[in-house]
């Protein structure tokens, strides 16, 4: 995976585990990329509305709440916030 | 059996002289009070009369255990509280376990959680999000005006609008009911520390941290609860200083803003009305005091007596006569079972007002005479609303505990011929009254006596 010099999506990743820690309070050794946000991690409708908060706060910009009720697994959190740094102004 | 007893066995303070109870205390002590000018941007919005207030000074939220979660779904008043009852709780001798890190829920050992209960009291807890909330609101459409440069014709008012949005959150925020809602502040604590009894919250506006006070000692004295966290919290800081105007065009505010320092002077003729306090909370851990005996705790001083009466009057101004302030601390006296005679502190509630303080001296003169001493920690701190009576049961505990008062603030010619404190003085000190008075008519006082064991 090529570096890119702003934020590599190894990076995205790791920062999206850490919010998600932070706001379901997980302490498990690892959050693999195919958790679901609701069975598997346990996030209820107030985690949910957290976690764009805690998201937006992270990648310092706006997330709409219609685009991130359709995220429903880890990996689709960081596919989703990988393609919105750059285009749309997350940093 | 004998009557249940009640003790204070812990304390914790946030205002505007300190973020602790011992950097509050020692500034109490040393006779340091806080005054600055208000932000100049308030200005923007309107002409005040009032030009001074007394800030709190930077919090660090986090290490008293906020995340910075926590701090997007908690309005700043139930963020004060919090770090007044961790600092009570600590004071009292517990470190509590978290149980659930994502709730942000802890224990504290050895406690019956269902005979634990919280008593808060208020003035307009959320109101800084509320106004935050509703001018996000009501700007949306605005939006898409941000930053744009149309001409000197309208420079003033893009820069009024980019100003509005720069102080705006950009978010709607999602919880902002749950931080609106007087009772978040009680909630709040509640959650935090696992207490399943009575959580009550006390919109008595200025009387709200006394009114607290004394529901919590009536709660453990009859028996209801073993332990309680009381108190009171309140946040008026707003960006745009729309409390502050709500304060000043009713007139109620100083208008000494020439001269910051000697604006605040409670009992003195020379006062013009109240400081405003940007915010404050105390937070006192009271218990049964078998309970507070057997688990060791060190007991600060005992609650006596508490008493409250309404005006039925007027919503912003004191009855002239004070007949009911009177009535409340004579039943606060009688609830303790002593006499006016036995009083050897008052801690008035001294805002500074005209009629408040007219009143308010010539009733402590016809009840207690020129005996007891008396101070106003609202000389020091500013007048901190819903937190004041609770700042200053936790300064008259800490009176009865080391012995000492501290002095008026500014009180160069006081109103009326009473055994004011000018300044910080060792005294022998067995009971004292704490009092409050407020906006919608409400009187309350608490009676505390020095610890004395058996």
């Amino acid at each position: 995976m090529s570096e890119s010099i702003a934020t590599p999506a190894a990076s995205v990743a790791a920062r999206v585990e850490n919010v998600l820690r932070d706001v379901l309070g997980l302490e498990t050794e690892s959050v693999p990329g195919t958790s679901r946000l609701r069975e598997d991690l346990g996030a209820d409708s107030v985690d949910a509305v957290m976690l764009v908060m805690a998201l937006e706060r992270e990648f310092k910009g706006k997330i709409s709440d219609d685009e991130a009720a359709k995220l429903t697994t880890v990996d689709e959190v960081v596919d989703y916030i990988s393609q919105r740094i750059g285009e749309q102004g997350l940093s | 059996m004998s009557r249940r007893r009640v003790a204070v066995t812990g304390i914790g303070i946030v205002s505007p002289v300190g973020t602790s109870t011992a950097e509050c205390w020692e500034a109490c002590l040393a006779g340091r009070a806080a005054v600055a000018r208000i932000p100049e941007a308030w200005l923007r919005w309107s002409g005040l009369t009032s030009t001074v207030w007394a800030p709190l000074p930077p919090i660090d939220f986090e290490a008293a255990g906020i995340s910075p979660l926590d701090a997007m779904r908690l309005d700043r008043s139930a963020m004060l509280a919090i770090v007044a009852a961790g600092e009570a709780l600590a004071d009292a001798g517990w470190q509590p376990e978290v149980t659930d890190a994502k709730r942000g829920i802890h224990r504290l050992s050895g406690v019956d959680e269902s005979r634990g209960g919280v008593f808060l009291g208020t003035g307009v807890g959320g109101i800084t999000t509320l106004i935050a909330s509703q001018n996000t609101h009501l700007i949306s459409p605005l939006q898409p005006l941000a930053g744009l440069s149309v001409g000197p014709e309208t420079a003033a008012a893009t820069e009024a609008l980019d100003a509005l949005l720069e102080c705006l959150p950009k978010r709607f925020n999602p919880f902002s009911v749950s931080m609106i809602m007087p009772n978040a502040i009680s909630a709040a604590l509640g959650i935090r520390f696992s207490l399943h009894g009575p959580n009550a919250t006390c919109a008595l506006a200025c009387a709200a941290g006394t009114a607290a006070i004394g529901q919590a000692f009536r709660s453990i004295r009859s028996g209801e609860t073993d332990i309680a966290l009381c108190g009171g919290a309140e946040f008026v800081g707003d960006p745009f200083g729309g409390v502050f105007r709500a304060f000043d065009t009713a007139r109620t505010l100083t208008a000494g803003g020439d001269a910051p320092a000697t604006a605040n002077r409670p009992f003195d003729t020379a006062r013009t009305g109240f400081l405003l306090a940007e915010g404050g909370a105390a937070v006192l851990v009271c218990e049964e005091w078998e309970h507070a005996r057997r688990r060791g705790g060190r007991i600060h001083a005992e609650i006596v007596g508490y008493g409250e009466s309404f005006d039925a009057y007027s919503m912003m101004i004191v009855e002239p006569s004070g007949e009911q302030l009177e009535r409340a601390l004579a039943s606060a006296l009688a609830d303790a079972g002593i006499a006016a005679g036995d009083v050897d502190y008052v801690n008035a509630h001294g805002t500074g007002t005209l009629v408040n303080d007219d009143v308010e001296s010539a009733v402590l003169e016809r009840m207690f005479g020129p005996r007891p001493l008396v101070s106003a920690t609202k000389s020091l701190t500013g007048h901190c609303i819903g937190a004041s009576g609770a700042i200053e049961a936790a300064v008259t505990t800490l009176s009865l505990r080391d012995q000492k008062v501290h002095g008026c603030v500014n009180l160069d010619d006081p109103v009326r011929p009473l055994n004011f404190a000018r300044r910080t003085a060792d005294a022998r000190l067995a009971w004292a009254v704490s009092q409050s008075s407020a906006f919608g008519g409400h009187n309350a006082a608490l009676v505390l006596r020095r610890s004395v064991g058996e």
